[in-house]
This record gives structure tokens, C-alpha cells and sequence, in this order.
């Protein structure tokens, strides 16, 4: 049985979490892949046992995301009340 | 003074074969090219779910030690919150997209 | 034990714990926040079970049973002792109370899970193998083939007699 170590999996995960961001177009697909890139980074530190660097870069990243979600939607409300939308 | 940094090598000497990683990082690998290749957006929020589950276990894999299960706990929770602002959005957008039609 | 039986009664354990305690406390009934709605929705739209999906979305949106089994086994094999599955019970009712759930689906499966692995610690199960049975489990409901398990889902919570929307 071959043994994969857990961080070719992390590799695995910053890569398509980086090549998906890029190739797709509209900005709610990249922010879901910016968490699957965020996932892989959190796993990346605690490989190397920075514990507390880890919960503190779980805790920014999360955050970031839910401050973007709320600048979209409110960007997009504002485009579509101006009727210059899409 | 040349400074040891952390070898990643150090912790794997005393260790036998750990079956509990390759088996997480094999779900891990195959849940996310399949969230690569989906093309709907809602179906790929509990492939985004399975890859939380599997980073929060093997953070305490690694590291079996209190701060390991806090860091963990922390993680999921945070993981959680922001998967389900990505699920709001994305429906909030669909309902600001096509009203306009 | 043997290493592979170890983790497959691991992973049937942990999956009865987490399907029959939110099945239990009602998860298939009501979406309870408005992303698990939206993955229902879709998920019926895809030839699925209404009630599987607003069970889908509910294990995605808000910490439930399955949030509780996972920090739990994870609790218990850092501390090495029950008293880690206590401490993250306690956890996962902070986070009830953050997500604004209405049910303690998260505190309940805790508990329950720290009692099965105090109990299969004598037949020689250890809390990795519930670390990774809570994986697998979550892999079978979630990253296999989605309206096929929610009508295993539907089929299900209607023998438990609760009431779920019917399909037309």
C-alpha cells in the first residue's frame, strides 16, 4: 500500500486552489476557491507544528472571506439600483 | 551560528506506517479535483465541506496534543461560518441576478 | 484488532451516531439558515429528496451531530481520556450559539460519541479509528452521488415518522 503523506495533499490543494481562481470568471467562483486555498494553507502550518500561527491564520482568513461576500453583494445591489447591471 | 531549523523529517523517525493520513489525504485529493471540474455552484459546497472535515482531522493527527485539538476545533467552527456565508451569497446573488429578467 | 476492521466498525459507528441523532432532531424538516435552503433546492432540482438535501444543507451550514462526533473523537485522543469529549461538547454549544440554532443536535452527538468510545476502548478501538470513520462517513453522505443518498435520507427520516415534505 502506498503512503501518501499528507502534505502532497496540501500541494494538491494550493495548486487548485490557485489554477481555479485563475480560470474561472465570475468573482463568487474565485472567492470559493480562495477557501479551498485558505484550507491548504491552514494545513500546511500545522504540518510543521506552528500551532498558534494556525489559529491565528484560520481565524484572518475566515474573517476576510465574510468581509469580501458582504463588498459583493453590496457592490452588486448598488450596480443593479443604478440599472448598469450586466 | 547555522540555526536548526524544523526538519519536517523529525517527527516521522518514530513512527510505524500511519494508515489513518493516506487514507485522509487520498479522500482529500479525489474531492477536490472533483470540485475542480463541477460546474454547478451549489454542488460544490459539500465537496468544501468534506475538505473540512479532513484538514480538521488530520491537524489533530499530527499533533496530539490540547493545543492541537483547540487549533482544530477553531478551525472547523471558522470553516463552518464561512462556508455557510458562501452558500448565502451565492443564492443572493442568483435572486439579485434574476430579478432583473 | 485488526488495523483495516478497526477503521470500517469505526466508520459504521460513527455513521449510525451522527445520521440517526439529526435525523432524530429533525434536520430534514426545515432548512434552518438560508445557504441550507439553497443546497436543498438544488439538490431536488438534480432528481433528489427534498428532505435529503435540507439534511445536506443543513450538515454544511451549521455545526450539527456530525461537527460534535468529529471535535469530540478529536478531543478525546488529545486529552486520552472521556474528559476531552466533554470539553468539546462545551465547544460545540458555543458554536450553536454563534450559527443561532435552535436545536443542541452538536452537544447530544458529543456526548453520545464519547460514550461509544469509552465503550469500544475495551474491545480495542481506538479514537483514530472514529477520527477517520467520521471522514468516511462524511465522504459516503456528501462526495459520493447526491440524490441517490438523499432518498436514502428521506426513505429514512419518514420510517422515523418525521414530517417531511413529500415529492409530487
Amino acid at each position: 500500500m502506498i503512503l501518501i503523506d499528507f502534505p502532497y495533499a496540501v500541494v494538491v490543494l494550493v495548486i487548485v486552489g490557485t489554477i481555479g481562481g485563475l480560470l474561472q470568471t465570475r468573482p463568487i467562483d474565485k472567492i470559493l476557491m480562495l477557501a479551498v486555498l485558505g484550507d491548504g494553507l491552514v494545513g500546511m502550518i500545522a504540518t510543521y507544528q506552528y500551532l498558534d500561527v494556525a489559529m491565528a491564520s484560520s481565524f484572518m482568513t475566515f474573517v476576510g472571506i465574510i468581509i469580501m461576500m458582504i463588498g459583493l453583494i453590496r457592490t452588486m445591489e448598488i450596480k443593479k439600483a443604478k440599472g448598469e447591471l450586466h | 551560528m547555522i540555526n536548526d531549523s524544523l526538519n519536517i523529517n523529525d517527527k516521522n523517525y518514530n513512527r510505524d506506517k500511519m494508515y489513518e493520513e493516506t487514507i485522509i489525504s487520498a479522500i482529500i485529493i479525489f474531492i477536490v479535483l472533483r470540485l475542480l471540474v463541477t460546474q454547478n455552484r451549489l454542488e460544490r459546497m459539500p465537496y468544501l465541506n468534506v475538505i473540512n472535515f479532513g484538514v480538521a482531522g488530520v491537524i489533530t493527527l499530527m499533533n496530539p496534543s490540547p493545543l492541537g485539538a483547540v487549533t482544530s476545533m477553531i478551525y472547523f467552527i471558522m470553516a463552518t461560518v464561512a462556508a455557510n456565508a458562501i452558500a448565502f451569497s451565492i443564492d443572493k446573488i442568483r435572486e439579485i441576478e434574476h430579478d432583473t429578467d | 484488532m485488526n488495523e483495516i476492521l478497526a477503521i470500517v466498525l469505526g466508520a459504521v459507528l460513527s455513521w449510525l451516531n451522527f445520521v440517526l441523532i439529526d435525523i432524530w432532531m429533525g434536520l430534514p424538516e426545515a432548512p434552518g439558515v438560508r445557504g441550507a435552503k439553497a443546497i436543498g433546492k438544488s439538490i431536488e432540482k438534480r432528481d433528489g429528496d427534498l428532505g435529503g438535501g435540507y439534511f445536506s444543507g443543513n450538515i454544511v451550514c451549521s455545526p450539527d451531530a456530525s461537527a460534535g462526533t468529529l471535535l469530540a473523537s478529536c478531543c478525546y485522543f488529545a486529552f486520552h481520556s472521556p474528559a476531552g469529549g466533554l470539553i468539546a461538547a462545551l465547544f460545540v454549544y458555543f458554536g450553536n450559539r454563534i450559527c443561532a440554532d435552535p436545536g443542541y443536535a452538536g452537544t447530544t452527538g458529543a456526548l453520545t460519541i464519547t460514550i461509544l468510545i469509552w465503550a469500544t476502548s475495551y474491545i480495542g478501538l481506538s479514537p483514530q479509528n472514529f477520527i477517520v470513520g467520521i471522514v468516511i462517513a462524511i465522504l459516503t453522505i456528501q462526495g459520493l452521488y447526491h440524490p441517490l443518498v438523499s432518498k436514502l435520507i428521506g426513505k429514512m427520516a419518514r420510517k422515523m415518522n418525521r414530517k417531511v415534505i413529500e415529492p409530487e
